[in-house]
């Protein structure tokens, strides 16, 4: 996996350009105003102060208020001195956004596109009109684009929805390099470019890109067992963690307390444990109001069959008698679970997919995740998806089973089978 | 006291406090012009962008409770006011007031297909029948299984 870190560099100076770019356009529209008036036709002799060289325009927006007088009859609204009516307001009422510049129609379609809830809300958009397809296509307008517009269903991918999220990624859009990278990397087997879009994603300290290429370096994924870096997953690890990724916290409380790639701190892992729960709590409460004055947070309500439902329990915090629902997964682990999933694409033959139903992540080689040291079952691309799942599902279900004789397991350092089982989790949990 | 002149060639006198919360007005202000005639803003447009700014001159604690409910009631216009006031806003340098507005402009484009959109801000469709059709197909992804409104007739 070292080529990660040649890519870094690429990715670096990508950013650099990106950031100055966006920093640009972020203080002054009159830089975008500049760079596109140039071309278009409502700016011919335009003057340096803004507003004062469109009186054609002007006359369409006055017009059109005396269209759009209370008395929708038409008629002379007499008042106004102005009589002259442009050509296309006596045919048809005239392009409400053709009486702004363009550089406040990215500005609407950026507040548009960052707080779009599905990327049917954008799409729609674009085709409209000649116009607003163009300017839709703009990188700012890209760039500002959220996670929920990017969510793309694994039912509905073709190469169009490919090239529309590698658009998004090549505006700069951190959300579309993690979702694109997560794609490449485990559904389409594009290893090295999957991997550079997460790097890119990563060093704009995106929390869930670090926290998934620890996890590719946990497991040396793309590679075989020895491309394994476990202090380079515990770096990237370390890094999402302060960040906040919760996730992220619960895998380096893990591998603290187990010695994992960094010096053993039993007491600092516990720590970070618990502080994953804690955010985990202050998330769910922050986002979700709703939960609160349901009458359901309070009580247990297992459904563990129902996946990404706003009603899904959080299963750490059951520990603390706080029943929460769990945070939504991100589109691209969607994705991936829709895509190996309800889609039925195989990873590969014998290989498995993690058993945490939030993750999505399959193996990229045999024998590459862990399984469950009880029963020999279920397998995990990382302790962290472990913990949920035994808390959220597999604890009701797990039962000792005959240790199978080492031929399918891949062996810990320390030559144990799998993980260590949840129970010990609780003990951890329960002594805080 | 600082006088403004609508493109309407109506006149108001404001309080040069208010007023500089609009850069463009800030500049001239400080370039000792008291007279300010803005030709490309009319009057109904100017008399709620003062209104606007008479609302958000003192900011105090208190009132910002007042302030986001004005603020919310203040967005409650047509679009064609809407889009007069980003106009206007802009050319003023009214930072605030954009701010405000294209969010309300954002989520009225919102949840809505094509055509209404069409329909709603007057947008003549200028894509010939297989364009319009190959832009539907390149974006079918999006759509997740959802029907595309009939614009190809």
């Amino acid at each position: 996996m070292s080529n990660i870190y040649i890519y870094r560099e690429r990715a670096h100076s990508a950013f650099v350009v990106a950031g100055v770019v966006c920093l640009f356009t972020l203080l002054s529209l009159h830089y975008i105003h500049q760079v596109i008036s140039l071309s278009l036709f409502l700016y011919k002799g335009m003057r340096k102060r803004r507003g004062v060289a469109y009186p054609k325009v002007n006359m369409y927006i006055e017009n059109r208020l005396v269209k759009r007088a209370k008395d929708f009859s038409g008629n002379g609204t007499g008042h106004r001195k102005r009589s002259k009516l442009s050509p296309e307001v006596t045919g048809h009422r005239p392009d409400l956004f053709d009486s702004l510049p363009d550089d406040l129609v990215l500005s609407i379609l950026c507040k548009l596109t960052s707080s779009a809830a599905s990327p049917t809300d954008f799409v729609n958009v674009l085709i409209t009109c000649k116009r607003l397809n163009g300017l839709g296509y703009h990188s700012l307008v890209l760039s500002k684009a959220s996670q929920k517009m990017l969510a793309v269903n694994a039912h509905n991918w073709s190469e169009s929805a490919h090239g529309f999220l590698k658009l998004c990624a090549d505006a700069g859009n951190i959300e579309a390099c993690y979702t694109l990278g997560m794609i490449r990397f485990y559904c389409l087997q594009n290893r090295g470019s999957g991997a550079s879009l997460m790097a890119k994603a990563a060093i704009s300290s995106h929390a869930p890109s670090l926290y998934s290429l620890a996890v590719i370096q946990f497991n040396g994924s793309g590679g075989s067992k020895i491309d394994k870096d476990l202090r380079a997953g515990v770096a990237l690890c370390a890094r999402a963690a302060f960040l906040g990724h919760i996730d992220a916290l619960r895998e380096l409380g893990h591998c603290l307390q187990d010695g994992y790639g960094v010096k053993q701190n039993i007491a600092e892992g516990r720590r970070f444990l618990v502080q994953a729960n804690a955010r985990e709590l202050a998330t769910v409460l922050s986002m979700t109001p709703s939960a609160l004055t349901s009458g359901g947070w309070l009580t247990w309500n297992p459904l563990p069959h129902h996946r990404h439902v706003a009603g899904t329990v959080c299963p750490l915090l059951s520990d603390f008698g706080c029943n929460v629902p769990a945070p939504e997964a991100h589109p691209a682990n969607r994705f991936l679970t829709e895509w190996f999933s309800s889609k039925g694409v195989v990873p590969g033959t014998g290989l498995r997919l993690c058993s945490h139903a939030g993750c999505g992540r399959p193996e990229t080689r045999r024998h590459e995740f862990r399984r469950c040291s009880v029963c020999g079952t279920v397998n995990y691309c990382s302790r962290a998806c472990q913990a949920l799942d035994w808390k959220m599902r597999h604890k009701a279900v797990c039962t000792r089973v005959e240790r199978r004789i080492d031929e399918d397991g891949e062996n810990d350092a320390n030559g144990e089978i799998g993980f260590d089982n949840g129970d010990d989790d609780d003990q951890n949990m329960m002594q805080s | 006291m600082i006088t403004l002149q609508s493109s309407d060639k109506d006149v108001f006198e404001i309080e040069q406090s208010i007023l500089i919360q609009s850069g463009t007005i800030k500049n001239m202000v400080e370039d000792d012009f008291t007279f300010i005639p803005l030709p490309s803003v009319d009057t109904e447009t100017l008399i709620k962008i003062i209104e606007y700014m008479k609302k958000h001159a003192d900011k105090t604690d208190s009132k910002e409770k007042n302030i986001k409910e004005f603020d919310k009631d203040f967005m409650k216009k047509t679009l064609n006011e809407l889009f007069a006031l980003v106009f206007a806003a802009n050319y003023l340098h009214i930072s605030s007031l954009l701010e405000l507005l294209y969010p309300s402009i954002a989520d009225r484009i919102k949840d809505k297909i094509t055509e209404a959109i069409r329909q709603i801000f007057s947008i003549r469709c200028d894509f010939t029948p297989e364009e319009e059709r190959r832009i539907i197909m390149d974006n079918k992804w999006a759509h997740e299984g959802t029907e595309i409104e009939g614009t190809l007739d």
